[in-house]
């Protein structure tokens, strides 16, 4: 067996490896995903497609799979059936809230070589195990052993992936979401019977739950109010568990129900968000069955938690762009933006500063944090200060599933009401 | 267009730049990008005798001592401006000024504080040795060593020497297990 030392290259003629091979690694972490980057001579990534992790085991032709269990994951790879533009293949452990050399052990072994990553890292929580190359017309293996205590963002930004800071964003242009000016009340009322009509058509499991909505928002005086409702959703692999059973649908269905008691036009807009965020276009009643579903099968699950993406890609659609604000934006309807994460995201600097940036403009963030996360991080932007007005309120929900769906709209609207007085004040509103 | 040598191979300077009186001797790396702390990695000279040992101990010419007792290998430390745009070390040598029983001058790089910080060549991405024109800045020849780093704290990158009449370089790529200590020693110098 040769041990490999953090640093150490060498050729696969030396220590008896060839293609195919199969790469494991054992770590016996809960939560560690382990991953298989195919990336240029240059460590870029050649696109998502060569990326072997939890949502995409399989590399387009078959060249790396991978099988990946709680304690161990192991690739088959044939590294002569990659395309000629992959020259590294390498394997990474990420973690979203420890880091990685927490794990009792960071063992990679192929064929009769193997490396212990653990003792050359410290506080990453992605780190780079080892790599095949090729150089000089022949494969060989090197032991990396180096990694970012930020995480699996700063290790995509290594390997060339965009991650993009604030102010960065594409060139703004002019807010286009039409905001009605028929007087609200009326169509407001117009748009309530047309959407009752609809919900008892088409979604009448939906009929119980609009009637709590409407409680709920009476309650807070705003059963008049209008808002441009938006439901942000993570789909970062470690929510598989909750879209597989069908949780984050009903979760959906419950926003919609809300939705279509103060949206302006009873649907709901909705991004994603993983590693990237995608602007995943509106539900509403009719579409609501199966939507989740559907979302899922044109975004798969994304390996990465990136909150600020997100609000940027909200922020462009209702407001025209996602740059640095200087002063104070009036529109007539906020935007009420109900935001569900399970875990902690990548970009805190970024989304502390969007949050900022957004405090200027009138919307409203909801941020739901499901599980049992700690969340500190949501904690901190529910107390962020330097922004314009408090603009935001985090809630925590073990089992969004089976809170009672009048508590659950009770904390979706706790503070939003606040909210709503102190942006008319601070003139965010008209 | 600049020889590109592999680990071993050697190329006659002279040769490649009749009339070459001073040359730069240029050293680079890449910065660390991952987390955890920078390397941190100090070229040294060594100017040889037949023996392959320093006259005396200036001439081991590192940053807490800059010159050559004849004043013929100059180590400008970190370069930002000048000639060797780009590399991170580099070292003067003006080679008619070179002693007569100077038989080489050997490049070598040191990760300091390599062993305490668990940090070896290996880690180290893009190094490079490279031999400039010290007339011009030309570049003569260039050894990319990424390859042949390994897990050493200590790297002769490569010599500068005399042969006959003319001065050749040669890339070494030979690694120090034991580190600075090993590396000075083995030269003659009294550390």
């Amino acid at each position: 067996m040769t041990q490999l030392q953090a640093g150490e290259k060498r050729k696969f003629s030396d220590v008896g490896l060839s293609s195919p091979l199969v790469v494991t690694v054992r770590h016996n972490l809960t939560g560690l995903d382990i991953s298989a980057f195919g990336l240029s001579a240059e460590r870029k990534m050649a696109g998502d497609d060569y990326i072997a992790f939890y949502n995409n085991p399989r590399t387009p032709q078959g060249e790396i799979t991978a099988q990946l269990g709680a304690d161990e994951a192991s690739f088959n790879i044939d590294l002569g059936k990659l395309p000629p533009n992959i020259e590294r293949v390498m394997f990474t452990a990420t973690h979203d809230s420890v880091p990685v050399a927490s794990a009792p052990q960071l063992l990679v072994t192929l064929g009769g070589v193997s490396f212990d990553a653990k003792p050359a890292l410290k506080n990453e929580k992605a780190a780079m195990l080892l790599e095949l190359y090729k150089h000089s017309g022949e494969w060989r293996v090197g032991a990396v052993g180096q990694g970012f205590n930020g995480g699996l963002g700063d290790l995509i930004v290594y390997f060339g992936g965009e991650v993009e800071a604030p102010g960065t964003a594409a060139a703004p242009s002019p807010a286009a979401a039409p905001v009605p000016t028929a007087p609200a009340v009326s169509l407001k009322k117009q748009t309530q019977v047309r959407l009752d009509k609809e919900i008892a058509e088409k979604a009448p499991q939906l009929i119980s739950l609009v009637k709590q909505a409407e409680v709920s928002l009476k309650k807070r005086g705003l059963d008049e109010h209008t808002a441009r409702v938006a439901l942000v959703l993570d789909i970062s692999a470690s929510m598989s568990v909750l879209y597989r059973q069908g949780v984050v649908q009903r979760v959906a269905e419950k926003t919609l129900a809300l939705a279509s008691r103060f949206d302006d036009d009873g649907r709901m807009d909705v991004f994603l968000f993983g590693l990237q965020a995608h602007d995943a276009g509106d539900i509403g009643i009719e579409g609501i069955a199966g939507a989740v579903e559907k979302l899922i099968k044109r975004h798969p699950l994304e390996g990465g938690t990136m909150y600020a993406r997100a609000m940027q890609e909200v922020r462009k659609h209702y407001f025209g762009a996602s740059k640095p604000r200087k002063s104070a934006l009036m529109e007539k309807t906020p935007v009420y933006v109900i935001f569900i994460t399970d875990g902690e995201t990548f970009d805190k600097k970024e989304s502390e500063a969007q949050l900022k940036d957004a405090s200027l403009e009138p919307v409203f963030w909801k941020f739901v944090g499901v599980g049992r996360e700690k969340f500190e991080f949501l904690q901190k932007l529910d107390d962020l200060s330097g922004r314009y007005i408090d603009n935001a309120d985090f809630v925590q929900i073990e089992n969004i599933d089976t809170l009672d769906s009048g508590q659950l709209y009770e904390m979706l609207l706790q503070e939003y009401d606040g909210y709503l007085r102190l942006a008319r004040q601070q003139g965010l509103l008209s | 267009m600049p020889v590109s040598l592999t680990k071993g191979g050697n190329v006659s300077l002279s040769k490649e730049a009749p009339g070459l009186k001073k040359i730069n001797v240029g050293l680079g790396w890449d910065t660390r990008r991952t987390d955890g702390a920078d390397f941190d990695l100090d070229a040294m000279v060594f100017l040889v005798n037949d023996a392959g040992k320093v006259r005396n101990d200036q001439d081991f010419v590192f940053f807490n001592n800059k010159s050559s007792s004849d004043g013929s290998v100059t180590h400008q430390g970190d370069n930002r401006t000048g000639a060797g745009e780009g590399d991170d070390e580099v070292i003067n040598m003006d080679l008619e000024k070179v002693p007569a029983d100077v038989q080489k001058i050997v490049v070598a790089v040191v990760i300091y504080e390599g062993q305490t910080r668990g940090q070896n060549f290996g880690m180290v991405e893009k190094a490079y040795a490279r031999v400039l024109n010290g007339d011009g800045g030309a570049e003569i020849a260039r050894y990319d060593l990424t390859e042949d780093g390994g897990t050493v704290t200590a790297m002769i990158f490569g010599e500068i020497y005399r042969n006959g009449g003319e001065w050749k370089f040669k890339a070494i790529g030979q690694g120090f297990n034991d580190g600075f200590q090993a590396l000075v020693k083995s030269y003659g110098v009294n550390a």
